[in-house]
């Protein structure tokens, strides 16, 4: 559900420019990049090279060095990003935004127990005392559906299924109580049956805590049918923006392009799929 | 579970797999499985990460050897190696497009290679003409695979496969990584290939629609065994037998929130 | 694109044949390695003695050899850049001279130790099994062995001598290459592209030595830049022990040794090829630190 008027958006960013120095000169990866949302799912759609994970990571600060950032705006809740102090930038990120990322084994430390890893999350954000955060550890993991959760908090990140350890990233990046929550390609590396698991589990603990949820992926449909608004992007640019109910009457040659050339279980044998035809022209709109 | 689906390989078979096992370690990855490959056709198999699927293609191409059972070509049983003639007529597409090309050697040395362990002639020209045949401009020839995209690196892969003119293509999820509007593309060209050439594929995915698309018939495995065997009629219509296999239909339908 | 010479092809981007496009690759390192400074020294410095090397009867103004009595310990004029040793012989011309023998030490033992132990590395890595077993046995054993104390042994027994001195380090050098390539031969033994090659019916041997060998490269060749300025370092100290290179040899070593005597009376004798030696030791290090940093795979997109 959308922000009611009185409260700002929970992300406003308008004509956001990220280029990569490389020895080749300056790589633009986003190319005035504008939207904003507020306590809602909001799916951006790409494939690679759009700019979606880019546009997250930007919000985060978590781009490479040698990557440049500008922007007419970029506020969280408010407060502008873009003049804050790094010491200030890293509270909010690690209170107030949360990532989950695609692959839970890369993220989650192998040398740290499940449990420890998670009280640690919780006490950078919040000054409570161990036992207490333990405690709220266990619960957070219940909460995600692991059965046995005091067995699982001394379980190390190697002994855990991909199912579980998205399920444990999640716990992570949701003790501390964020008000956004940044899921880049979470169950893309999940079996199918899996992966609709762990979507419903996150679609409960966001509607539960009221967080604003950006759903980055490159899998169209499913973002449309999990979230409340897409975004589309193609080139480092947004190309369409719609409600997701909405995207069979989608505008944008390259959203229906996309969506065409799926391959769907109706198929007819010995027909040809339908592939996009890319237009230059989208690259300048 | 229901219990395993073995059909036996009728006599036309080009391809036969008898009661064959893969073992690793303590784990029985491909569990007494039986098919058979018919000339021609396009099969898939379907199974989530650990059913046994890409396993079954190592066994055929012996990088996993067997522990148990037989593998036949063409109705002779294959003994612990592979002959020239079986690796001129059975070859293979990976799934990762970035690891599949030696990342050392310009595309044009990767694709003579295997005309050079045969000992295959007019070597540019084969190279030339198999270029033009997955549509990729002749000057892709003299670079390397970091410089090509990941679809084209598939279709290099293709080519590489497609150069020993086999008459089996076996098919390790080669789309997976790939984004869908180039997936479409190489689904495209495999399908065309297939068509021009008379192959016969043995297609491996986790994805129903992709396999609904490429295929007549199926099996579904799953934890090293086939649990189910589907034509393409079977599954666009719904008709599955096994709670398995119409867990896996209603999955690739996508999210129902509630 | 005929009317493009092969170097300009080159340059542009556009191979026409599989040698250019390697050649490319090849050109395009030394233009990374051209933007560090400090690598950039480093090839200048590797460059310098090559060219020395090569040259040097033309380049040094004396022969290193000839004995000048009356011209004995001269501190450094105009006549004598570097000043004369207790021979009268020209010290400058006698270190442009001791680059011949510091390349052929360096070489000797690139040539033999290196190719010894890529294919070693390389076959034991991918074959595993005995083979592998036996081969990292056979290493540990060679890495147990003190490098100069097996040099004093060889010297003893067979004679002090460059040849021998040479021969010690080589044989013991190995190790290191061995590992190198056994680990990147480990990492891309189960890797589709070499499962490809199977696939067609590849020999063993020929996977190891198309497939995995040029693979190793670029790790070893940071390793064996980085590792010559030990081996100039050990045959100095050899020669100066007066166990590797004999006087009236020029080498840099054999020259430290006389230094050593004259240290308060004449301190250019054993300066100026201690200087030489600090001086590529320090090239061969930033040369292979450079390399390292361009040839690690990480930044090969």
């Amino acid at each position: 559900m959308p922000t009611p008027p009185d409260q700002p958006p929970l992300i406003d960013i308008r004509d956001l420019h990220v280029s990569f120095r490389s020895r080749a000169g300056m790589v633009p990866a986003l190319r005035g990049v504008s939207f904003s949302m507020g306590r809602e799912k909001v799916g951006v759609v790409g494939e690679s090279g759009s700019g979606k994970s880019i546009t997250g990571k930007s919000i985060l600060g978590l781009l490479p060095r040698h990557a440049e950032l500008r922007a007419e705006r970029m506020m969280f809740d408010g407060q502008d990003l873009l003049t804050m102090p790094p010491k200030r930038l890293r509270q909010i990120r690690g209170r107030r935004i949360g990532l989950v990322m695609q692959d839970p084994k890369y993220c989650l430390n192998p040398v740290k127990s499940v449990g420890n890893q998670i009280v640690e999350a919780f006490r950078t954000a919040h000054p409570i005392g161990r036992k207490e955060a333990e405690n709220r550890a266990i619960e957070m993991l219940a909460t995600v559906q692991i059965n046995d959760p005091a067995r699982v908090m001394k379980v190390y990140p190697h002994e855990l299924s991909g199912g579980m350890a998205q399920r444990v990233m999640m716990a992570m990046m949701v003790v501390a109580e964020p008000d956004l929550l940044i899921a880049d390609e979470p169950t893309s590396a999940l079996d199918v049956t899996v992966q609709l698991e762990v979507l419903a589990l996150l679609d409960r603990l966001v509607e539960a805590r009221s967080m604003g949820l950006i759903f980055i992926s490159h899998d169209l449909r499913l973002v449309s049918q999990f979230c409340d608004r897409v975004i589309v992007m193609y080139g480092g640019r947004i190309v369409e923006t719609l409600a997701a109910g909405d995207l069979a009457h989608a505008s944008h040659p390259y959203t229906r392009g996309l969506m065409n050339c799926l391959p769907r279980l109706d198929h007819r044998p010995g027909e040809r799929l339908q592939t996009l035809e890319r237009d230059d022209a989208w690259l300048t709109r | 579970m229901a219990d395993p689906v073995n059909r036996p390989a009728g006599p036309e078979a080009i391809l036969e797999l008898a009661d064959v096992s893969v073992r690793f370690g303590t784990l029985l990855a491909v569990d007494r499985v039986s098919f058979g490959l018919y000339r021609g056709e396009s099969l898939g198999v379907v199974g989530e990460s650990g059913s046994g699927k890409s396993t079954v293609l190592r066994a055929i191409s012996n990088l996993s050897p067997i522990c148990s059972g037989e593998i036949r070509h063409r109705g002779v049983p294959l003994g612990r190696g592979r002959t020239r003639a079986f690796r001129r007529a059975v070859q293979m597409v990976f799934q990762d497009p970035y690891g599949s090309l030696h990342p050392r050697q310009t595309i044009e040395r990767q694709l003579s290679e295997p005309l050079r362990i045969l000992g295959l002639g007019d070597r540019h020209d084969r190279i030339l003409s198999m270029m033009e045949k997955v549509r990729l401009p002749s000057t892709f020839l003299y670079r390397f695979p970091h410089q090509l995209s990941g679809g084209q690196r598939q279709r290099v892969a293709i080519a590489r496969a497609l150069l020993l003119e086999p008459e089996i293509l076996l098919l390790d999820e080669p789309t997976s990584a790939l984004d869908v509007s180039v997936q479409a593309e190489v689904l495209n060209l495999l399908m065309d290939l297939r068509e021009r050439d008379g192959l016969t594929y043995l297609f491996v995915s986790h994805d129903l629609a992709v396999v609904g698309a490429l295929c007549d018939r199926l099996l579904i495995m799953r934890g090293g065994q086939i649990v189910e065997e589907l034509t393409r009629d079977m599954l666009q219509s719904g008709n599955v037998r096994t709670d398995y296999a119409r867990a896996l239909l209603t999955a690739s339908k996508g999210y129902r929130p509630g | 694109m005929t009317a493009l010479t092969r170097f300009q092809r080159i340059r542009m981007g556009l191979p026409t044949s599989s040698r250019e496009a390697r050649f490319a690759q090849g050109w395009r390192v030394v233009q990374m390695l051209a933007a560090s400074p400090a690598a950039l020294a480093g090839l200048g410095i590797v460059a310098a003695l090559l060219l020395l090397a090569a040259f040097a009867p033309v380049i040094a103004p004396h022969d290193p050899y000839v004995q000048n009595l009356a011209n004995q310990l001269r501190p450094p004029s105009a006549e004598n850049l570097f000043g004369t040793d207790e021979f009268g012989r020209d010290i400058f011309s006698r270190v442009i001279h001791g680059t011949r023998y510091t390349l052929y030490i360096v070489l000797l033992v690139a040539v033999v130790a290196a190719p010894a132990g890529l294919f070693i590395g390389a076959s034991s890595g991918f074959l595993g099994g005995w083979v592998d077993t036996l081969f990292m046995r056979i290493t540990d054993i060679a890495l147990a062995f003190p490098r100069l104390i097996l040099a004093l042994a060889f010297v003893t027994a067979f004679g002090p001598g460059l040849n021998n001195a040479i021969l010690a380090i080589a044989l013991t050098g190995w190790p290191p290459y061995v590992r190198i390539a056994r680990a990147e031969a480990l990492m891309i033994r189960r890797s589709d592209c070499i499962s490809a090659v199977e696939l067609m019916g590849a020999s063993r041997l020929r996977i190891i030595l198309v497939h995995v060998i040029p693979l190793c490269m670029p790790s070893l060749l940071v390793r064996l830049t980085l590792d010559m300025a030990g081996v100039i370092l050990i045959a100095a100290g050899l020669g100066f022990l007066g166990l590797g290179a004999q006087p009236p040899s020029a080498e840099w070593g054999v020259m430290l040794a006389s230094g050593k005597e004259d240290l308060l009376s004449g301190w250019w004798v054993g300066t100026f090829p201690g200087i030489a030696i600090f001086l590529v030791c320090m090239g061969f290090n930033l040369l292979g630190d450079g390399l390292r940093d361009v040839l690690d795979p990480r930044q090969e997109s």
